[in-house]
């Protein structure tokens, strides 16, 4: 078995494939994955150059894909009643839509390019092809995902203070890890 | 393929009934050649609820009339699309050129 | 035959397949038996007279006549034994077709109550494997049982007419071998019967498996499944290894018996030879005779065997089949259209043979053209009534009412023709999309001559159900990536190239930086190695993977020094795709998006990249060299991110092109046109053809506005259906694999709603489908309130407001019944099941 710090000199023949490979690694839905995996991954991963208005998810649709945000910025807002309301925005470097991967589901909000950027982006079903692969893997997935759940809750928490906790605890956006 | 035809608020509309393809085109075509478009004219609705399928035929039929209206002093636009009618429309670009209303009142509203 | 038969095929017996078919190969087959027969007993007359009469008188010339005469009749007696063994194939095969085709039609027709019992396997064993011994039977039914017997009469005849008493002797062995013969046949029989079960346990624990195996690769239950099949597999082995032994213990023991013939011939016959009862000729006529004796005997028993064999086999795949239709396939007059599609529900129920009650007095009543939503908790009943009405079960008591008809009486024809059922299973057949879409229609219209028209739907009905599916754009881009076949659209061809001009003068500004172009002089990121080569294509039969192989441009790129790199190139993407992926990594094609490496190659593949360890790639021979040129020759550095394009293969690509250029002018094999904008380009797609180039963004608005742009270029053209047309022609892949899910869903709609039911019955006929398409197909069946009687199970209760009326169905009995809204409003059981139970 191979240490995920291991480096094929290989895998150096492609800069592409080594720099996906790269992204991946800091999804924190795959911190500690074995390399296999990782490379597997990255042969079913690919990378989209958006223009403006481009979306990528869209509110009640199921894509089925988990993003990592290359280069650029998107807006992420929720519709209702003909009104739009802004949650966030994505910085490169940045990972969503993970939940995408592990079931079918709709979206809650709407994903949009605000400027011409670059995502590289997994489908739920080479995700899970993978995952039969390497089964073990999915323990760790999930174990990810937990903490990164937890580890958002607890920020969010931390954000709200005392006089406001008191009117009621409002967690928002969790679905987007 | 019947067409009826009525009027209201001074705006002729036309109903076609069924399928717009290549045999029915022709006599909407017609039917859509005697209303006139200056300014003795008449503005146009064309009424979907009873159209099952257009083909291209009939997409050719729309798009020349928006033409020939475009720059006219009266008007067109559709109402009534089933949705997979309107889905061609959106395939084809072409709802961003005619005018499409979910159903008649609003579309005669659009006129004034 | 016809559908017509006697007696239905299950109870038939095994005889009654002899005389089938053409009743005067069996009266030739006697006829050449008979002279078979005299042919083999003439050389015995022979030998008697040459060692009784010509060797005494030394008469030469009349040895060598009768020599000639055996000569002659032995020569004879294999022709026709040829022509017998011709004739018996002939007679066996032509009834195996026979049985194969009236059991199948017999199966396809059983009730699907016994397709719930009855796994795929068994079926697929009895149709291939077991039949085929009631073949051999039947071939050889009259042949060998007449020549032998009368072989046998003959000798035996011909013995005691040379010395009665000796003849006798000999010839008494053979009925005390008839007694215990059988008796070891028994056991073969019932060896026989265990090993055709165990042999149908086995495949259809294959078949069951195999079909299960995403949930065996899923729970990692390999070694479950092995041991449950390594078990059935040693049981299958002991079994037959007594079967054959109790096989060959009749051989044995006829042999045995038949071993003592010489014996008694030599010790009785040598005893009244020298008695001088009789003569040497006679002993050595007996001898003789005794030889010829056995063979017949050997083929009865063996016939004995093979009839025994047969009728085991044949008994048990009837008994397996024995059930009877649960409807006639056409009814005595003409089908009359239904008028109004009101359905009555008298009563019914529905009662399994376990005595389950799956249906409990159900009483329903639907007027023509309304609309009923069927809903309720899994195993309620609402599917099991859904498929009542539509003639897939019948049930058991009650009255089912279509415009007055019995449903379970109607015949099969007039079901199909006014009803459509559409399953919540999608089934696509192999073939192309226009298949499948056809598949109801088609079903209906190979009924036989009616009045009736035929359905045969148009172009225009066959797109106005796409497009009310929602697979219409699917289709179209099917069309539009597909390559023009140049013998039947050559008329396509210039239509394709003035959209090109369109879509240049009116969009080549707009999609200038998002298409890059066939230019001479640049290299194509987004078309393959071969196609920057020949950039061009090749004309008549030819194509481009036909270059791959060809000698002359191998030995083209080996003088342009363009085989070496590519030879490095294609060894790259083989070690990088192995190292990446894996060796085991499953054979699909998601994990190969990203190298030209194809999944069922890469077996081969793996097999090349080990001669490749520590050689060159020039030193293997030409033909793993030439497999090994094949992923470079496939490399498309826009989408096989596996490896980098090193601009030094880019220049040398470049220069090759130029350099096949001329090399192609002075090769008169190659018959090449080279692209260019005013020229069609045969080895492209309809899409590259347009663009003339290849499309290069992913964005997602991008492909939008170019697909709008593309669309009204092909309708002002009159193109659009056309391209549709060319699009229908796509193959869907083995049970529609090359299909997503809901594609293959929403074909399976599209193909029942093309007959145009009077009745539609939907079975969580889209709950397979996203949010969008179900809104889609449900607003569209509204349209159709009034015209068409629709029976939906749903699941999803938003969409009950547009239903006429609803039935809320609990363990098999309807517990409320009428409009959805009043039923709401009475806050009861439907009320519950939308907004939970109350607190």
């Amino acid at each position: 078995m191979s240490s995920s710090t291991e480096k094929n000199v290989e895998t150096d023949k492609s800069k592409g494939f080594q720099q996906d490979l790269e992204y991946l690694r800091q999804n924190p839905l795959f911190a500690n994955l074995e390399f296999e995996f990782l490379k597997l991954l990255v042969m079913l991963s690919k990378k989209i150059e958006l223009i403006e208005g481009d979306q990528l998810l869209v509110q009640d649709e199921d894509d089925g894909f988990s993003y990592y945000l290359i280069s650029g910025k998107l807006t992420a807002y929720h519709s209702r009643n003909d009104r739009v309301y802004t949650l966030r925005s994505y910085e490169p470097g940045q990972f969503f839509g993970g939940m995408g991967l592990f079931g079918a589901s709709s979206r809650l909000y709407t994903v949009e390019a605000v400027e011409t950027s670059n995502v590289l982006r997994l489908h739920r079903d080479g995700f899970q092809k993978a995952v039969q692969r390497f089964p073990e893997t999915m323990a760790h997935i999930v174990a990810n995902m937990t903490a990164e759940l937890l580890h958002w809750e607890k920020n969010r928490l931390s954000m709200i203070d005392d006089h406001h906790l008191e009117e009621g605890i409002q967690p928002l956006g969790i679905s987007l890890l | 393929m019947n067409i009826s035809r009525s009027e209201e608020q001074g705006v002729v509309i036309l109903s076609p009934d069924g399928r717009l393809d290549s045999n029915s085109a022709p006599s909407l075509e017609q039917e859509i050649g005697t209303i006139s478009y200056g300014n003795d004219g008449h503005h146009l609705l064309l009424d979907f609820s009873k159209v099952e399928y257009i083909s291209s035929a009939g997409l050719r039929v729309v798009l020349k009339t928006v033409k020939e209206r475009q720059s006219a002093s009266k008007s067109f636009a559709v109402s009534n699309m089933q949705e997979h009618v309107r889905e061609v429309f959106e395939i084809s670009g072409f709802d961003s050129y005619v005018s499409i209303h979910p159903d008649k009142v609003q579309a005669l509203n659009s006129f004034t | 035959m016809g559908l017509k038969r006697d007696l239905p095929v299950h109870q038939r017996s095994l005889y009654s397949w002899i005389f089938t078919g053409k009743w005067y190969l069996q009266v030739l087959l006697v006829l050449v038996i008979l002279a078979l027969v005299a042919l083999n007993v003439l050389p015995l007359e022979i030998q008697k007279r040459i060692v009784n009469e010509v060797l005494a008188l030394g008469n030469v010339q009349q040895l060598v006549v009768y020599c000639l005469i055996y000569l002659l009749a032995v020569l004879l007696s294999n022709l026709c034994k040829l022509t017998v063994n011709g004739l018996q194939t002939l007679i066996g095969q032509r009834a195996l077709t026979d049985m194969r085709k009236e059991l199948y039609q017999h199966i396809l027709r059983l009730p699907l109550s016994f397709f719930r019992k009855t796994p795929p396997g068994t079926v697929v064993a009895s149709l291939v494997t077991e039949l085929a011994a009631s073949a051999n039977f039947v071939g050889g039914a009259v042949a060998v049982p007449l020549s032998n017997i009368l072989m046998l009469l003959a000798i035996g005849g011909f013995l005691i007419w040379l010395h009665p008493l000796l003849g006798v002797v000999t010839l008494s062995i053979y009925p005390i071998a008839l007694l215990v013969v059988p008796l070891v046949q028994r056991g073969v029989n019932t060896a026989n019967k265990k090993r055709v079960d165990a042999s149908n346990r086995m495949a259809s624990r294959i078949t069951e498996t195999i079909s299960g195996i995403s949930e065996v690769h899923a729970q990692g239950s390999f070694q479950t499944e092995e041991q449950s099949y390594n078990t059935i597999v040693e049981k299958l082995f002991r079994i037959r290894v007594v079967w054959s032994l109790y096989r060959f213990g009749v051989k044995v023991t006829n042999n045995l018996f038949v071993g003592l013939g010489p014996v008694v011939v030599l010790l009785l016959g040598g005893y009244l030879l020298m008695q001088g009862e009789t003569e040497l000729g006679s002993i050595v006529a007996f001898l003789s005779a005794q030889e010829k004796l056995y063979t017949p005997w050997k083929e009865l028993i063996a016939f004995y065997q093979t009839q025994q064999d047969a009728s085991v086999r044949y008994h048990k795949i009837m008994q397996i089949f024995d059930g009877r239709p649960e409807f006639m396939l056409i009814g005595d007059q003409p089908a009359t259209a239904p008028v109004r599609g009101k359905i009555e529900i008298k009563d019914v129920e529905f009662v399994t043979t376990n005595g389950i009650r799956l249906l409990d007095q159900v009483n329903l009543n639907l007027d023509g053209g309304e609309h009923l939503a069927l809903v309720g908790f899994s195993g309620s009943g609402k599917s099991t009534l859904a498929k009542c009405i539509g003639q897939l079960y019948v049930h058991t008591d009650g009255k089912l009412l279509l415009d007055g008809s019995s449903v379970s009486e109607m015949s099969k024809e007039e079901i199909v023709r006014s009803v459509g059922f559409i399953s919540q299973e999608p089934f696509i057949f192999s073939g192309t999309i226009n298949d499948n879409l056809l598949y109801a229609c088609n079903a209906i219209d190979e009924f036989p001559e009616r009045d009736i028209p035929k359905i045969s739907p148009s172009l225009d009905d066959k797109i106005a159900v796409l497009q009310q599916t929602g697979i219409f754009v699917d289709t179209l881009r099917f069309g539009l990536n597909s390559i023009l076949d140049a013998k039947t659209h050559a008329d396509l061809e210039k239509r394709f190239l003035k959209v090109r001009q369109n879509f240049q003068q009116n969009f080549g500004a707009e999609f200038g930086e998002h298409v890059e172009f066939y230019r001479e002089d640049a290299y194509l990121y987004y078309s393959t190695i071969m196609e920057n080569l020949v950039f061009g294509s090749l004309h008549g039969d030819y194509h481009l993977t036909d270059l791959k192989k060809n000698k002359d441009f191998i030995s083209f790129l080996d003088t342009g020094n363009l085989k070496a790199p590519l030879l490095e190139t294609g060894a790259e993407l083989l070690l990088q795709t192995i190292d990446i992926l894996g060796r085991d990594v499953p054979r699909e094609t998601v994990f190969f998006e990203q190298t030209p490496i194809l999944p069922d190659t890469y077996d081969d593949y793996l097999d090349l990249a080990d001669r490749l360890q520590g050689a060159s790639p020039l030193d293997l021979p030409k033909k793993l060299q030439l497999r090994l040129l094949k992923p470079a020759f496939n490399y498309i550095p826009a989408r096989h991110k596996i490896i980098d394009l090193q601009p030094q293969l880019e220049n040398l690509i470049l220069n090759g092109r130029r350099a096949f250029r001329e090399w192609s002018q002075d090769n008169s094999a190659f018959d090449v046109t080279f692209y260019s904008d005013t020229e069609y380009l045969r080895s492209q797609s309809i899409l590259n053809n347009i663009f003339y180039g290849n499309l290069t963004s992913d964005s997602p608005k991008v492909e939008d506005r170019v697909n709008q742009c593309i669309v009204l270029l092909l309708i002002e053209e009159d193109l659009l259906e056309r391209v549709a047309a060319i699009g229908m022609e796509f193959d869907v892949g083995n049970r529609g694999d090359k299909l997503s899910g809901g594609q293959q869903q929403k074909l399976s709609i599209a193909r029942v709603l093309l007959k145009k039911p009077k009745v539609l019955i939907m079975d969580e006929a889209t709950s397979a489908l996203d949010n969008a398409s179900q809104a889609r197909i449900q607003s569209l069946v509204e349209n159709w309130k009034g015209s068409t009687t629709v029976i939906s199970v749903i699941h999803r209760l938003d969409l009950l407001p547009s239903f006429d009326k609803v039935a809320v169905m609990k363990s098999g009995k309807i517990i409320e019944f009428g409009e959805p809204e009043t039923l709401i409003a009475n806050q009861g059981v439907l009320y519950e099941l939308i907004h939970g139970k109350k607190r």
